[in-house]
């Protein structure tokens, strides 16, 4: 895929988190070539390293760095790399997470804990970091932060803190939109159904759930009859990330294929 | 104050339209039974008999208007006659709709003016008439628009008329919350999943909509049952009365947990 016009981020430093696989691993390939120098973020350092290391070897420009993102010290000293690196930070991506699917009566503090840890805190750590340094340099900035579709109605099947941890991503990224306005920093998300990524066929592989009733009804809920390839929320991150969406902020984009707009008890193509 | 007493509505005057299907038959003795005298306006001048007893019971005052809601100069006259009768409106009840079903691709455009005039110009005529007597009276008031669940997601199956009109009706509320909050005329609404309703007997029915249709319904419904008209009784009274005095504007789901759950979603 070429990237032109106003999509491009020539010359701009797009650091992405959870880099080393699924949507941010896409992200991070889609842009830099868009034109973006990469800092490639993930807890799995091969894997970030894979993903800086193929980006190069595309004449790309990249750098990784290793760091568990709810972390502030480590989180700081990656950031300290991309200045380094890349002299200063103009789009952030926040994808890093990680899943929880345990029933309400069965979560335990501990994995609430982490799930809010890495999926909420390591959002705003990240902003933070991203944020500071954008207003102090006085150029804006833009910052993606990925959502989902359990952020605004409930999935089920142990979901519950995924799904809490994405509502309040949907309200960090409001508020920061509000906050951050004033020195031209805007804040998005993207709000996917279900991605095919090696995370999501984990879940299709998990013996703790019948595989064929899981896409039934993942399919049932997504009028255009498909999940959702990395790509396709890659096009949207790049979208919110560059000059395309220069008076977009404080918005939750869905791309998921019409899932949020159906109703659970709706009917497609009667 | 009394619990009981945020929900009295005695000495006011309640406007129903669509008084006769089956939500309004529940919701006219409900109002009735805490104490609002009730004008009850219907197309189908037989459908309020029903309606009108179930106020009378109640031995408040009933004033049925066979009225076509969505003809200006007949919401007009009804509202004259409620103005000789009872000399005041505090509260109006937007029910009235017609079933219209088809889907966008073969709906002729007479369909879908008729849907837009009945489900939601009605529903602005009525506010209307009903806001200007409010002001009048300086005393405020209350509207209560009821919405649906396809007001804000869509079903498909033909509903597209239907559920334009009631996303016309999400900003209709919103939009007039904001336009009389000065007059203290409080405006919001309610969206219902399925009830059981004479009209949604007859969907369910419906031999082009299959068999399946009932289970269709139910999956969306985490409570998994379809709404009875008098559990429409409760969130109606809580948004006419001083049980909502710092509501407004407000679209106030009553479906069983459908609007919370995703399509995709996996209920039990």
């Amino acid at each position: 895929m070429e990237v032109s016009g106003v999509f491009r981020l020539d010359e701009r430093v797009a650091v992405v988190t959870g880099a080393a696989s699924g949507i941010g691993r896409e992200i991070a390939f889609t842009f830099a070539r868009a034109g973006a120098r990469v800092a490639c973020v993930d807890v799995d350092r091969a894997g970030a390293e894979k993903t800086s290391s193929e980006i190069a070897a595309g004449d790309g420009e990249s750098l990784f760095a290793a760091c568990d993102v709810s972390q502030q010290a480590p989180l700081e000293a990656a950031f300290r790399q991309v200045d380094e690196g890349f002299g200063c930070v103009d789009v952030l991506v926040n994808n890093a997470f990680v899943p929880s699917h345990t029933r309400p009566q069965d979560i335990e503090l501990e994995e609430w804990n982490r799930v809010l840890d890495v999926n909420v805190t390591g959002y705003l750590l990240c902003a933070q970091a991203a944020g500071r340094r954008m207003i102090a340099r006085g150029a804006g900035g833009s910052i993606v932060n990925l959502s989902s579709i359990a952020s605004s109605t409930a999935l089920g099947r142990g979901n519950l803190a995924y799904s809490v941890s994405k509502g309040a991503v949907d309200s960090l990224t409001r508020e920061l939109a509000i906050e951050w306005a004033p020195f031209g920093i805007r804040v998005n998300a993207v709000k996917p159904c279900q991605v095919l990524t090696p995370g999501l066929q984990t879940l299709i592989d998990d013996p703790k759930f019948d595989s064929e009733t899981l896409l039934r009804t993942w399919l049932h809920g997504i009028p255009l009859g498909r999940l959702a390839q990395p790509e396709d929320i890659a096009a949207a991150a790049l979208y919110l990330a560059s000059d395309a969406g220069r008076m977009v902020t404080g918005v939750l984009l869905p791309v998921d294929g019409g899932n949020l707009a159906m109703n659970a008890g709706g009917t497609v193509g009667w | 104050m009394e619990a009981t007493d945020l929900f009295d509505l005695t000495g006011r005057v309640a406007v129903v339209t669509g008084a006769g299907g089956g939500l309004g038959t529940a919701i006219c003795a409900g109002l009735a039974a805490h104490g609002a005298d009730v004008a009850l306006l219907d197309v189908n001048g037989e459908a309020l008999r029903e309606s009108v007893a179930g106020v009378e019971r109640t031995s408040r005052r009933a004033l049925a208007l066979k009225t076509d809601v969505s003809d200006e100069d007949a919401v007009e006259q009804a509202f004259a006659e409620i103005d000789r009768t009872f000399g005041k409106v505090n509260i109006l009840v937007n029910l009235a709709f017609t079933p219209i079903f088809g889907p966008p691709h073969e709906l002729s455009l007479a369909d879908w003016e008729r849907a837009l005039r009945i489900n939601l110009t009605s529903y602005f005529l009525c506010a209307q008439q009903s806001a200007r007597r409010m002001i009048a009276q300086g005393k405020g008031g209350t509207i209560m628009n009821m919405c649906s669940i396809a007001g804000t997601s869509a079903v498909g199956r033909g509903n597209f008329s239907y559920s334009v009109g009631k996303g016309g009706i999400v900003m209709l509320t919103k939009e007039m919350a904001i336009e009389w909050a000065r007059y203290r005329i409080r405006v919001n609404a309610i969206q219902p999943c399925q009830f059981m309703t004479p009209g949604l007997k007859v969907r369910l029915e419906n031999p082009e909509l299959g068999p399946g249709i009932r289970a269709k319904f139910l999956s969306g419904i985490p409570l998994d049952r379809i709404g009875e008209p008098e559990e429409m009784v409760g969130p109606v009274l809580f948004l006419v009365s001083d049980a909502s005095s710092m509501v407004t504007g407000v679209l106030l789901p009553v479906d069983g947990g459908n609007l919370a759950f995703n399509a995709g979603g996996t209920k039990a």
